[in-house]
């Protein structure tokens, strides 16, 4: 709660105008709203997305989950996270002696006046020990997320906005959400908000508090584990929008306020979808 | 499964009511009037039907429940009645071609306005709908 | 000012052309008429080159305003592929649809630059 204080004074001194961003109000206005729409779920459970409101999906879920799709995942993962690099240096020494940080993810670098998501703290790490890159959304960079996301089971997510660059990434990617894309002319919120709950074919549409708690995820209909911002851009070209590039300005801060909505809720990556 | 469902519900059970009603009528007649279908008008019924299945064309399914349409959504309202709800063609045209101007907050895609459908296929589409 | 020049230019060639025409048409009706289906397909093809540009230029503008649409993607895609397949009839069709497509794109993101606004569950 200390932010919000911040946030007042930096209301004060920097928009002097009519620009009022005030995150911790907005992600109580999004609690209310889900709890309006599905009175009786407690909200604690959108950790498992549309599983909260769909008994017969959560029975398949639940049963699949007595042997996780994303197991193998994690040990790969385990074994590239604590495989040295060539100059001998590891992940722990950027990350620390604990692998699970992923509750604090994304996070805005003051330094570099940007948002940094894990997969790109990850990917910094390697290149500052003389590492190449690994790519985005899928594979190796994936494995290393979910043994870091496993590790960070338990966490609540503790979203940080400390800074007038970092509130307007955070209203840059909420404008993102509630923008209308695409020759379809959906939002994010098109789905997620307005119409959650309800059945797009045999798909249940999936309530975007939570929507960041269980990344990375095994997908049924991939049939390999990625990262969010694959999902990113799938949803973006379901609605005949060009995808962005992974990783690029508009997805990391999406991923920052989406993540921020979840701010308070349980980590329980990675996770298990259809 | 909760009440987020109800925004339909009062919905489907009135038109469940009428649609067994036209139903009825429609049997009644069928014995009788098969023949005098125009056979121009069902063809382009048939070609809406299609317009309304495909995924890249309507993909109407995906939100709205169709009486013999596999696998329908149910984030729009059922396409029940239709004639009885929409007898007006142009504002049916309309509402497939800009649904916004009726409500700008709507989900339903601008088919006409973003080209998602050709004229011609909103014709048909509007025929086949008429024809629910 | 620099357009109505080259537009005068034009024109005045234009007319140039037509005379010398009328002047060898009585002696060579043949050989003008091959070169009017030439003059005729480096038309098609000028066309073409300037409506798939325009077709580009309009798509880029919508990749900057980060609105571009995947349907005006596929439509560039099939214009260049059918004016490389000499189809030039489907390739204007498709850079012509690629320029409306390209046009809502545009619609759609100015309207939702302020839109969005209002969306935001308060």
């Amino acid at each position: 709660m200390k932010w919000t204080n911040l946030t007042a004074l930096v209301l004060a001194t920097v928009f002097a105008g009519p620009v009022q961003a005030d995150p911790e109000a907005e992600r109580l206005a999004l609690r209310s709203l889900y709890e309006q729409k599905f009175p009786g779920v407690d909200l604690e459970e959108f950790k498992n997305g549309v599983y909260a409101i769909d008994e017969k999906m959560r029975e398949q879920w639940v049963e699949m989950e007595d042997f996780p799709p994303y197991e193998i995942a994690i040990d790969e993962g385990e074994e590239l996270y604590n495989t040295p690099f060539t100059n001998g240096k590891s992940y722990a020494d950027c990350f620390g002696e604990d692998p699970g940080v992923k509750h604090n993810y994304p996070m805005f670098d003051e330094a570099k006046g940007e948002v940094v998501t894990l997969e790109v703290a990850i990917n910094n790490c390697r290149q500052e020990n003389g590492e190449e890159a690994l790519p985005w959304l899928v594979g190796e960079l994936a494995e290393i997320s979910a043994y870091m996301a496993y590790n960070s089971r338990g966490n609540n997510f503790e979203i940080k906005i400390d800074s007038p660059a970092a509130i307007a990434a955070y209203e840059h990617g909420k404008q993102f959400y509630y923008t209308r894309r695409g020759q379809m002319n959906f939002e994010c919120r098109s789905c997620h908000q307005q119409n959650v709950g309800y059945m797009l074919r045999a798909e249940r549409i999936s309530p975007s508090l939570g929507h960041a708690t269980h990344w990375p995820v095994y997908r049924g209909r991939w049939q390999y584990i990625g990262n969010i911002q694959k999902r990113f851009q799938e949803c973006n070209i379901q609605v005949r929008a060009v995808p962005f590039e992974p990783q690029s300005e508009e997805y990391r801060n999406l991923e920052y306020f989406l993540t921020y909505m979840s701010n308070g809720m349980e980590l329980n990556g990675p996770g298990s979808r259809r | 499964m909760g009440s987020f469902q109800l925004k339909h519900i009062s919905v489907i059970a009135g038109l469940a009511a009428s649609l067994m009603l036209v139903t009825g009528l429609v049997t009644a007649q069928d014995s009788g009037a098969e023949n005098s279908v125009n056979p121009e008008l069902a063809k382009r019924i048939e070609a809406g039907r299609v317009v309304l299945e495909d995924r890249k064309k309507g993909n109407c399914l995906s939100c709205h429940l169709v009486i013999g349409g596999e696998l329908p959504g149910n984030a729009g309202p059922p396409l029940i009645a239709m004639k009885a709800r929409w007898p007006d063609r142009a504002a049916l045209k309309s509402q497939i071609y800009d649904p916004n101007l009726r409500n700008p907050d709507t989900i339903m895609p601008p088919y006409g306005r973003h080209r998602m459908l050709t004229d011609t296929e909103l014709d048909v589409l509007v025929d086949f709908i008429q024809s629910l | 000012m620099k357009e109505l020049f080259i537009f005068s230019l034009m024109a005045l060639s234009l007319v140039a052309c037509g005379k010398q025409d009328q002047a060898v048409a009585t002696t060579e009706t043949e050989t003008q008429d091959q070169a009017t289906t030439v003059v005729a397909e480096v038309a098609e093809t000028r066309d073409f080159s300037s409506l798939i540009q325009q077709a580009e230029d309009l798509y880029a503008q919508t990749k900057a305003a980060n609105h571009a649409w995947s349907v005006n993607l596929d439509r560039l895609k099939e214009a260049r592929q059918s004016a490389s397949e000499g189809d030039m009839d489907n390739a204007v069709a498709n850079a012509e649809e690629a320029i409306k497509l390209a046009e809502l794109a545009l619609i759609q993101a100015e309207a939702e630059k302020t839109l969005w606004q209002d969306r935001v569950p308060k």
